[in-house]
């Protein structure tokens, strides 16, 4: 028999996100069209507008903010993630040498490298959103107040949207394992989710709160990363038995 | 329902997205080569940080800034307005001292009559007129307007307010309130990914007014004769 | 040492067997023909050979180890067929060098003369290829990646007969300068024949025989002639096939070392003795008609 040396996971696993990278690299022109129309629509009419007077003069003030870049960069992620367990992008390991937690583990690892992405990405859409406000609006009515955007705020901001991207990741990509698992649960998750909502809006409202109302820089990334760790370690249990498809 | 509908929309347009995407994206993303997407993407990604040095080089002179003493602006106003309700009236030394009072214009006009009525034109209906006698007969009228705090959320704006037009003629001041005028305010709300953790509970802030007052406070000759008229109720003599 | 263990497999999809207590042993460096008719569990023994799928009842041992989710046996295992699909965004050419990173024995200057040889467009997409083209690309990838165990499920699918013949003679070419074990699945036999060593003949998902292909075109002959003489003579043995080709004439496949004795009678009786080609005789084993094929090989 040939002799070939026993291959390592880490080895295998690390080829294989090599390989997604590029394989997966037409994902970012989805991320770049959704940050280009939110650009857009964050720039057309702003997020809010108010208006008042009284017999002498009327004062409106128009709001515009960029988070509309980063939302649209969530739902990116979300169907990236979910995109990933799919029949036909798991089709593209079959040529490699891989099983099931390879696969998962480089999946993750392109996840996690488009997280980045993402997140560096719509924080700086924000800068260009300024810029472009800056040199077409009339400046005398620009408020300076958070128009001009602290450098530590930036980081903060491109920090936060990467662990929002990865715990959203997390969602989508269990998501998908578990609709790959049986079709049932495409009906069965939304039904789950609308029956909460329904029936315990405190419970759904309190598992979103957990995150959007955490304050605490530290605690919110403990947060994300250790329910990010539970819901990639499910979809790496459900998965591990399943075969592979063809 | 106002609060739900853009949200609404927001997940419509995300669904949307997802779909285009999902069922047909056009041959030139699908065949596109991943050298193509990574050159693509790195560009994307070094224009998008380049821009960080622009943003922070661009001169923000022009902006309009934000100086925290709104509350106590509104106060010292309300509390000028109130004082006037009560008959409690300033000298002019006091208005001058006063924070969040802005004296935008301060006339002189020689007196060529013996006697002073007023015409008080529309639209100068909240305009509170306060009369001082002067010590000495000098034959001239000092007129000068202020105006109270005037404020859009924390947007202090005041010294924008154009002061009304006066003009004495053959004894009889009149005074025109200027042509309406707009404000208009672009505010910036930072990305709620940063607000969470800013101590900024709410992304959108209260942009609510503030009005302002305007005081038209007129030194007169001590012997003038005045004639407060038809509108005599809005003209208080110190 | 062999490369491939299998006891009694199994493989059901609710009721449906695909595969029914299937059991073989394939040693090492060999090339092994899995021949058989369509839907006759052909792509899911080879599937769960290289680790796809499991079992679900015996054993299956691929290089001494249970093949599903097994990364060893995934990186000495190559698996071949016309599913395979690449990324959009890859050219051919970098199909080829991405690929090559995966297996430790790849030869990319064969590869390379390969994909010359049959005049790729080295700036085109995978899906976009022809089923031909498709075929033989895969196919450059299964020799070029010089895997221990290299499976090639109906390789040829599409093949022009030229590309075929190039496609076996370069596999048998590299083969005796690389020696490895390939699995090749196919339901014509006849063009696989030159090249193979041993044929699994596998019928309804279970084994109908295993042997080298010489002992196969040795197996059995055909005789034809009058009906009346014939059926004298093969009275009372095991028919594997049996035509009536024309009025009064019959035609019939039996088992040689059934005949062997008798061999000189043949003649006498006006008979004609006829080699039979392995491709037919795969047919005639595996076809519902001529019966008794249960007790053929019981016998056998």
């Amino acid at each position: 028999m040939m002799s070939l040396k026993e291959v390592d996971l880490l080895s295998i696993s690390s080829k294989q996100y090599v390989y997604k990278l590029k394989a997966y690299s037409t994902l970012f022109y989805g991320l770049l069209l959704a940050q280009i129309i939110a650009l857009f629509f964050s720039l057309l009419n702003g997020i809010s507008y108010m208006s008042s007077g009284n017999g002498e003069l009327s004062v409106s003030v128009n709001t515009y903010s960029a988070s509309l870049v980063i939302i649209f960069s969530f739902f990116w992620i979300l169907f990236a993630a979910i995109q990933l367990t799919t029949k036909q992008y798991k089709q593209l390991e079959n040529p490699l040498v891989t099983n099931s937690i390879s696969r998962n583990l480089s999946n993750i690892g392109f996840l996690m490298t488009a997280c980045v992405f993402g997140g560096i990405t719509s924080s700086l859409v924000g800068v260009l959103l300024r810029i472009i406000m800056y040199f077409t609006f009339d400046r005398s009515q620009i408020i300076s107040d958070e128009f001009i955007l602290a450098f530590s705020d930036l980081l903060l901001g491109i920090s936060v949207a990467i662990l929002y991207m990865v715990l959203i990741s997390g969602i989508g990509y269990l998501t998908g394992v578990l609709t790959k698992v049986s079709m049932a649960f495409v009906i069965i998750i939304p039904a789950v989710i609308i029956g909460i909502s329904k029936a315990y809006t405190d419970i759904f409202q309190s598992l979103i709160k957990f995150f959007t109302l955490e304050s605490s820089l530290p605690l919110f990334g403990l947060k994300v990363i250790i329910t990010s760790i539970l819901l990639f370690g499910v979809s790496i249990l459900i998965s591990n038995r399943e075969e592979v498809s063809q | 329902m106002s609060r739900v509908l853009p949200q609404i929309l927001l997940f419509l347009i995300g669904i949307a997205i997802v779909f285009i995407f999902k069922s047909k994206s056009p041959k030139f993303f699908r065949f596109s080569s991943w050298k193509l997407s990574v050159l693509v993407a790195g560009l994307y990604l070094g224009v998008l940080i380049m821009l960080v040095p622009i943003l922070y080089m661009l001169p923000n002179k022009d902006f309009v800034k934000i100086v925290e003493n709104k509350d106590q602006a509104i106060a010292s106003s309300s509390n000028l307005m109130n004082n006037l309700y009560n008959q409690h009236f300033p000298t002019e030394g006091d208005l001058d001292k006063l924070e969040g009072i802005y004296k935008n214009s301060d006339q002189t006009f020689k007196l060529d009559s013996s006697k002073l009525s007023f015409d008080l034109q529309p639209g100068t209906e909240n305009y509170h007129v306060l009369i001082e006698r002067k010590e000495l007969d000098d034959g001239e009228i000092d007129v000068s307007t202020y105006v109270t705090a005037q404020y859009v959320g924390e947007v202090n704006f005041t010294k924008r307010l154009l002061p009304p037009a006066i003009s004495v003629d053959n004894g009889m001041l009149s005074l025109r309130a200027p042509d309406r005028q707009t404000f208009e305010f672009k505010q910036f709300n930072i990305d709620f990914t940063m607000a969470q953790f800013n101590n900024q509970n709410s992304s959108i802030h209260e942009m609510s007014p503030h009005f302002a007052n305007q005081i038209i406070f007129i030194r007169v000759p001590q012997s003038l004769e005045i004639n407060r008229g038809v509108s005599g109720d809005r003209i208080q003599i110190i | 040492m062999n490369v491939i263990q299998c006891r009694d497999v199994t493989k059901s999809y609710g009721q449906n067997k695909a595969l029914d207590r299937l059991s073989f042993e394939i040693g090492e460096n060999k090339i092994t023909g899995f021949i058989g008719r369509n839907g006759a569990g052909k792509t899911t023994l080879l599937k769960m050979i290289a680790g796809y799928i499991k079992p679900t009842q015996g054993e299956l041992q691929v290089f001494s180890r249970k093949p599903f989710n097994n990364l060893d046996v995934s990186a000495k295992t190559i698996f071949i067929d016309d599913n395979m699909t690449f990324p959009d965004s890859f050219r051919l050419t970098d199909i080829l060098s991405e690929v090559a990173s995966f297996y430790a024995a790849w030869n990319s200057n064969l590869a390379i003369a390969l994909f010359n040889y049959f005049s790729f467009d080295p700036n085109q997409a995978h899906s976009n290829l022809s089923k031909g083209s498709k075929s033989t690309f895969n196919s450059i990838i299964g020799i070029a990646s010089r895997c221990p165990l290299t499976i090639l499920d109906e390789p040829t699918t599409g093949m022009d007969s030229a590309v075929r013949k190039d496609f076996y003679k370069a596999l048998l070419k590299d083969y005796l300068e690389h020696p490895r074990t390939i699995l090749l699945s196919s339901h014509l036999l006849s063009e696989l024949e030159e090249i193979l060593e041993d044929i699994l003949l596998i019928d309804n998902g279970s084994k109908c025989l295993h042997l080298p292909v010489m002992e196969l075109r040795e197996l059995a002959v055909g005789i034809r002639g009058n009906e009346q003489a014939l059926l004298t003579f093969v009275e009372g043995k095991e028919l594997i096939y049996k035509e009536e080709f024309a009025k009064g004439s019959l035609y019939v496949v039996i088992k040689k070392e059934l005949i062997e004795q008798e061999f000189k009678h043949v003649r006498q009786n006006g008979l004609e003795v006829l080699p039979i080609s392995t491709d037919d005789l795969c047919v005639y084993l595996t076809g519902k008609t001529g019966g008794g094929i249960d007790d053929v090989f019981k016998r056998g």
